[in-house]
């Protein structure tokens, strides 16, 4: 193992490279000390352990996702479920936010990129002052 | 477990970072800011696949958020609903929470909490969104209006880099007491050498290409000048865009494609010399509601000020903020390509009076826009409320709120 494969600094990002302390059980990077998650039991990344605390609960990486090959019958697996089956391209529903009421499919069309005039946000990942 | 420390200050934004945006650029600035007044804090931007998603860097935490949505409102929602889970766990000790959107403010502002907020404007989605999305429909808007509204009101203070801003927030009922004009600022650039394949005389424009930017009008006002053979335009932007490629058939359709150079995404480091060799920097923004209405602070004028660069811009409200007329630079008719070729040729027969704007633009912005003097601003706003963080709780919704209010459920009648 070389250095500590995650990225430092804050404006500019640069390469760790300190000493590795261990391996991500997750993604299997060379991690030092610094970058290995508290939380997670040293085993995991910070990256790798923030990254599935983001997944809507039910996804596949979740924490307490399902395991493959099941199909637990809770609300939360199902809406996440129907989510991919129906963002796979053979119906326009959002189920995504299943704790938001606010904003519901009606709104959220109209920011599917194909109906935009086009812009700055087409970049997958962008914000809103990216735009 | 989200975070592996308690902070006392939370900066959010639903933007990217870092990038070579103007976001980006002002949260490289107002981020640390917060954290040196409140001995560290917590960073919360959005990510991508290329960044890391969590960091500890000394006193400083910074999480993006980094599920890859492609829809833009599906993303703002879920960026939202993770900053409530963090907000769950952090908020306790925080005593401030500084925020530059509703889709950040919502979930620091909705819940029983005992830190101060300070909303950042730099621009308003209810405005700004139909440029990137003009399908958009009405009641979306009215809702996103709404979110943007109750911010406003349930925000302890605001900060805004424009005076026109300042004023339409006034306008619609905001407090004057509670927004503070904090305005953009920029570091002088010294004389660096010319790049070896930048031309002998250029104009520049940079920064992003919206349609708000008006760079149609420039490259229209760029045809007027081909009589002037020596000279070229370059355009250096902040990303190549579907807006980006429209310009370069823009140019192709006015045929003036072989004498526009376009470079893209440079680092600063690459764009300072582009720009401190210009002759002149063109700033054509369109006379529409983003700009006139919302007001805006382009750093993009007041880095060439700056780097000592004659600017040529758009006659608009949150322009005439930051460029007198004839001093620093000239100030056009917007969206009138005739009158921004005229004003360019004048002063390119002029070199004395560029000399004099020259001189003229590094003062200004020495004297009125460093980052130094917008930072003790932003700081004397932290100040004035770190009094507060102590007292009673901000928001006190009664049952029918909590029964209404989601997360992100901002109640529409706020509108």
């Amino acid at each position: 193992m070389s250095g500590c494969e995650c990225k430092s600094g804050f404006f500019s990002l640069r390469d760790c490279d300190g000493a590795p302390a261990s391996s991500c059980s997750a993604c299997g990077r060379a991690v030092c000390t610094r970058h290995l998650s508290p939380a997670s039991g040293f085993t995991e990344c910070l990256d790798c352990h923030a990254r599935a605390a983001q997944q809507p609960e039910g996804e596949p990486g979740a924490k307490g996702a399902a395991p493959a090959g099941e199909a637990p019958l809770d609300d939360e697996w199902t809406y996440g479920a129907r989510h991919r089956f129906y963002s796979s391209g053979y119906a326009p529903i959002y189920a995504g936010s299943r704790h938001s009421t606010y904003y519901d499919s009606y709104d959220t069309r109209s920011f599917d990129e194909t109906d935009s005039g086009g812009s700055e946000a087409e970049e997958p990942a962008a914000g809103f002052g990216d735009s | 477990m989200l975070l592996t420390r308690r902070p006392r200050a939370l900066y959010a934004a639903f933007d990217r970072f870092p990038t070579r945006k103007g976001a980006s650029a002002h949260i490289a600035r107002f981020a640390p800011a917060l954290f040196e007044e409140f001995g560290g804090g917590l960073l919360y931007v959005l990510g991508d696949e290329r960044l890391p998603v969590h960091q500890v860097e000394d006193d400083v935490e910074i999480v993006r958020f980094s599920t890859p949505l492609p829809n833009f409102l599906e993303r703002a929602v879920a960026f939202g609903e993770h900053l409530a889970r963090l907000l769950d766990e952090a908020e306790d000790g925080l005593e401030i929470c500084h925020f530059r959107d509703p889709w950040s403010g919502v979930p620091i502002l909705e819940r029983h909490h005992r830190y101060a907020t300070v909303f950042e404007v730099n621009a308003l989605p209810s405005i700004e969104l139909p440029y990137a999305y003009p399908s958009i429909a009405p009641r979306t808007l009215e809702k996103v209006q709404a979110a943007e509204r109750f911010c406003l009101e349930a925000a302890d203070r605001i900060v805004t880099p424009s005076r026109t801003t300042r004023d339409l927030l006034v306008s619609g009922g905001i407090p004057a007491s509670k927004v503070d004009v904090v305005p953009n600022g920029a570091d002088p650039v010294p004389p660096l050498p010319r790049p070896f394949e930048a031309p002998d005389e250029y104009l520049i424009y940079f920064g992003a290409l919206q349609p708000w930017q008006g760079v149609d009008t420039l490259l229209g006002a760029f045809a007027r000048l081909a009589d002037l053979e020596t000279l070229r335009l370059v355009v250096c932007g902040s990303g190549r865009s579907r807006q980006a490629r429209a310009a370069e058939k823009r140019a192709e359709k006015l045929g003036i494609a072989g004498r526009v150079l376009w470079r893209w995404e440079l680092p600063s480091s690459e764009l300072e010399p582009w720009l401190g060799n210009a002759l002149l920097s063109v700033a054509p923004l369109r006379a529409c509601s983003r700009n006139v209405e919302q007001g805006c602070a382009p750093l993009k004028i007041l880095e060439s000020l700056a780097a000592g660069v004659p600017v040529v811009a758009s006659d608009l409200p949150p322009v005439r903020e930051i460029v007198t007329d004839g001093v620093e630079g000239r100030l056009v008719a917007p969206d009138r390509p005739a009158d921004l070729a005229r004003a360019i040729r004048l002063l390119l027969h002029l070199p004395e009076h560029r000399a004099r704007m020259s001189a003229a633009a590094r003062e200004r912005a020495a004297r009125d826009f460093t980052w130094d003097r917008s930072l003790d601003l932003l700081k004397g706003v932290y100040r004035s409320l770190r009094s507060r963080a102590a007292a009673p709780s901000h928001t006190k919704p009664n049952a029918e709120d909590q029964h209404v209010r989601g997360s992100q459920g901002v109640q529409i009648a706020l509108a």
